[in-house]
């Protein structure tokens, strides 16, 4: 009987236990999934309010230099991308594919169907490897105008901001390579960030900046992946030099320096000195046959016509397609040579003679030395020597022009493409040297 | 007064259990069970696969069924339209017409899973399509697709009668004489370091084969159906001296899928044959 009663006890306390069972509090107050499928739904909502649809700022890895894309999703599923890179050949293209959400790992946005602009990040090589961009993303944060996703894989941090309504998307890339050409268009310069210590920020061109303390080893480099925006460039990462943070840069109203967003006194910089730059970055100038003043420009086209009549020829392979002059740097006699180049269809003639070169801050002065190539001699006005035995009129006075003292300018300080020679002794007298 | 107390226990218990039955009205679902958006490509899937075959095909991406070891993107929709449209012509009809539509409603495999690029291990080679338990078929290189039967044998449909031959001798189990015809010449993993040539020259019909009696028995199946007799004859010639153990394994094969499936593989093979050819020429639906 007692073992009855034990048992009858036993059993109404066990009934008392599961009695509780369904007053426990809900930390939330739907389950996981309604509430993993009301994520979905408003992502989703969120993803089409853009009418004019997103740009999608991308790096395939941590590592990997970022690409703009410009993506808008329609409520049939479609997303519809444009993009303009290397990948696109550097043409405007668009394409379309599918796109979801997805509860996976959280809410995640796929792209489950081909685009030829998205998966170009994603496609293997025979390596198996490729760019190894994702295009699987978890939606991390979903705000009105920004919404931040991580590639599923690489774990990359993605960025899609919503596009005003009037913003044209073909316009949108030409304005994107119109900021890359200021900065890093050909022959650019490394660029310089002057804190408590001087970095130098060099190969910006491939859009992942090569950053090294002065005066330090180059092993101790480090390579900092960015993306240009249509108002400077924003780093994959916040950066870190002497206590100061920053990642995105806008290029200030005068182009002299992008300065960041996050610390006003964080500048990057061009060269300090023009003349220097000029030497040490490349060592072809032509001097351009427009951008130079009225009294120059006589003296230039003498010299063009004075080619073309001298080294005329009814054969289209020695027939003269062009004429230049330029600048050159000799390093071994730490002298700029003005050159003269008669080019044809295949070949060209080059003469050059030397102009002792000093330069004090952004200050050049050149003297015509009594030195030169043969055919630059020969062009100038002796014979000794030469090959082409033809004295080119103008050349003569091209050399006297530069033989001065000239204070240098550009338009462009943090990419000097162009820069300007005014001189200083000499009244109406400057021309334009452009690299090569 | 045991048995009063049992009583007891009972009544307590059977109280129990009825005080824990809870009235509970059934509420909606909190999933969305309303049918999806079609495209008319959705559509025609559903119509000619998923209620014709109880197939799914997935020509969307799908990271849950592809293999996370190599890098992979999705296919083209286009491609996979098309694909879709030969898979059902080419493999699927074959075995309708052959054997009856209700044997490969019951055997094909129930997913197939379409895939842009192809598999990449890294070491220069590039799986072409896997099959995984009967269950799914994944096609990879969809970006790639050619009109042009021997591509598709290579890419598809070479692996998918192999594959679909697994299920067939997985379900009716061939008998022992097939592995005993060149029983000693298995070698495993080391099947890669030789040719399809020299693997004939062994008596095996690819270089796979030579892997173990089953790849063996479905390779020798599934090139068989997807090579015409004037192929067939040039591996004979290439296997020289091993020409007879060819000869053996196909008539093998063929005695099993004849007896056990009363299926005829000169006949399959005729028509999987007839349909690869009409590919090129075939009226593509575009869904638009």
């Amino acid at each position: 009987m007692k073992t009855t009663i034990f048992a009858i006890s036993l059993l109404f306390t066990t009934f008392a236990f599961q009695s509780c069972l369904f007053e426990e509090d809900m930390a939330f107050d739907k389950s996981a999934s309604e509430r993993l499928i009301s994520a979905l739904k408003a992502d989703n909502d969120s993803l089409q309010t853009a009418s004019n649809g997103w740009a999608m700022e991308y790096f395939a890895t941590e590592t990997s230099p970022g690409y703009t894309m410009l993506v808008k999703f329609d409520s049939a599923g479609n997303a519809i991308f444009a993009g303009k890179s290397e990948l696109t050949k550097n043409i405007y293209t668009t394409d379309t594919c599918s796109y979801q959400m997805i509860g996976d790992a959280g809410p995640v946005l796929t792209f489950n169907t081909f685009s030829k602009i998205l998966h170009a990040f994603s496609e293997p090589d025979i390596s198996g490897l490729g760019l190894e961009g994702d295009f699987e993303f978890v939606v991390m944060k979903c705000t009105a105008n920004q919404i931040i996703l991580k590639g599923k894989k690489r774990g990359t941090t993605i960025l899609l901001n919503k596009l005003a309504p009037d913003i044209v998307w073909p316009q949108y890339f030409t304005d994107l390579d119109a900021m890359n050409a200021v900065l890093f268009a050909k022959n650019a310069p490394y660029l310089s960030l002057n804190i408590v210590n001087k970095y130098s920020f060099s190969n910006g061109a491939n859009h992942i900046f090569n950053i090294l303390k002065d005066s330090s080893d180059s092993n101790t480099s480090i390579n900092a992946p960015f993306i240009v925006t249509r108002t400077g460039i924003r780093f994959y990462a916040v950066r870190v030099l002497d206590g100061k943070s920053f990642q995105t840069f806008t290029l200030n109203a005068d182009k002299s320096a992008l300065v960041s967003n996050e610390n006003a006194d964080v500048k990057l910089v061009g060269p300090e000195n023009l003349a220097v730059y000029m030497i040490g970055n490349s060592n072809a100038w032509k001097i351009d046959p427009v951008l130079l003043s009225p009294k120059v420009k006589l003296v230039y086209d003498l010299v063009v016509q004075s080619c073309k009549t001298k080294f005329y020829s009814a054969s289209p392979t020695l027939a003269v397609k062009d004429v230049i002059l330029k600048l050159i740097y000799v390093p071994k006699d730490k002298v700029f040579a003005l050159q003269l180049s008669v080019i044809r269809r295949s070949s060209s003639i080059d003469g050059e003679v030397y102009l002792t070169t000093s330069i004090l801050g952004n200050e050049i002065t050149m003297q015509y030395n009594g030195k030169g190539t043969s055919i630059g001699l020969g062009f100038y006005d002796n014979n000794a020597g030469t090959t082409s035995n033809k004295i080119i009129n103008g050349y003569k006075e091209m050399a006297a022009i530069v033989s001065s003292s000239f204070t240098l300018s550009t338009e462009a300080p943090l990419n000097p493409q162009n820069i300007k020679f005014v001189s200083k002794t000499v009244a109406d007298t400057w021309f334009t040297v452009s690299s090569l | 007064m045991k048995i009063n107390s049992f009583i007891l226990l009972t009544f307590i218990i059977v109280i129990g259990f009825l005080s824990s039955c809870r009235k509970d009205e059934l509420a909606d679902s909190i999933f969305d069970t309303s049918s999806p958006a079609r495209t008319k490509f959705d559509t025609w899937l559903l119509e000619n696969y998923t209620d014709e075959y109880n197939i799914e095909f997935l020509y969307k991406f799908s990271d849950n069924e592809s293999d996370r070891n190599y890098n992979l993107i999705p296919a083209e929709l286009e491609k996979s339209k098309v694909l879709a449209q030969i898979v059902k012509h080419v493999w699927l009809e074959a075995y309708d017409e052959v054997a009856g539509i209700d044997f490969t409603r019951k055997y094909v495999p129930k997913m197939i899973h379409l895939v842009g690029s192809g598999a990449f291990s890294g070491d220069g080679t590039v799986v072409l399509g896997t099959a995984e338990g009967g269950l799914k078929v994944t096609l990879y290189s969809v970006n790639d697709l050619k009109l042009d039967i021997g591509y598709l044998n290579e890419y598809y449909f070479h692996v998918m009668h192999h594959e679909f031959a697994h299920i067939l001798h997985q379900t009716k189990s061939y008998g022992t004489d097939f592995k005993r015809i060149t029983e000693s010449g298995y070698v495993g993993n080391d099947w890669y370091q030789y040719t399809d040539p020299e693997a004939q020259k062994r008596g095996f019909i690819t270089a796979y084969s030579q892997y173990e009696p089953n790849e063996d028995f479905v390779e020798t199946y599934s090139m068989y159906v997807t090579h015409d007799q004037t192929w067939w004859n040039a591996a004979l010639t290439t296997s020289g001296s091993a020409a007879p153990l060819l000869t053996k394994k196909i008539e093998t094969v063929r005695a099993y899928f004849q007896t056990k499936w009363n299926i005829n593989i000169d006949s399959i093979r005729t028509v999987i044959l007839r349909r690869g050819a009409e590919v090129p020429t075939i009226n593509y639906l575009n869904f638009k």
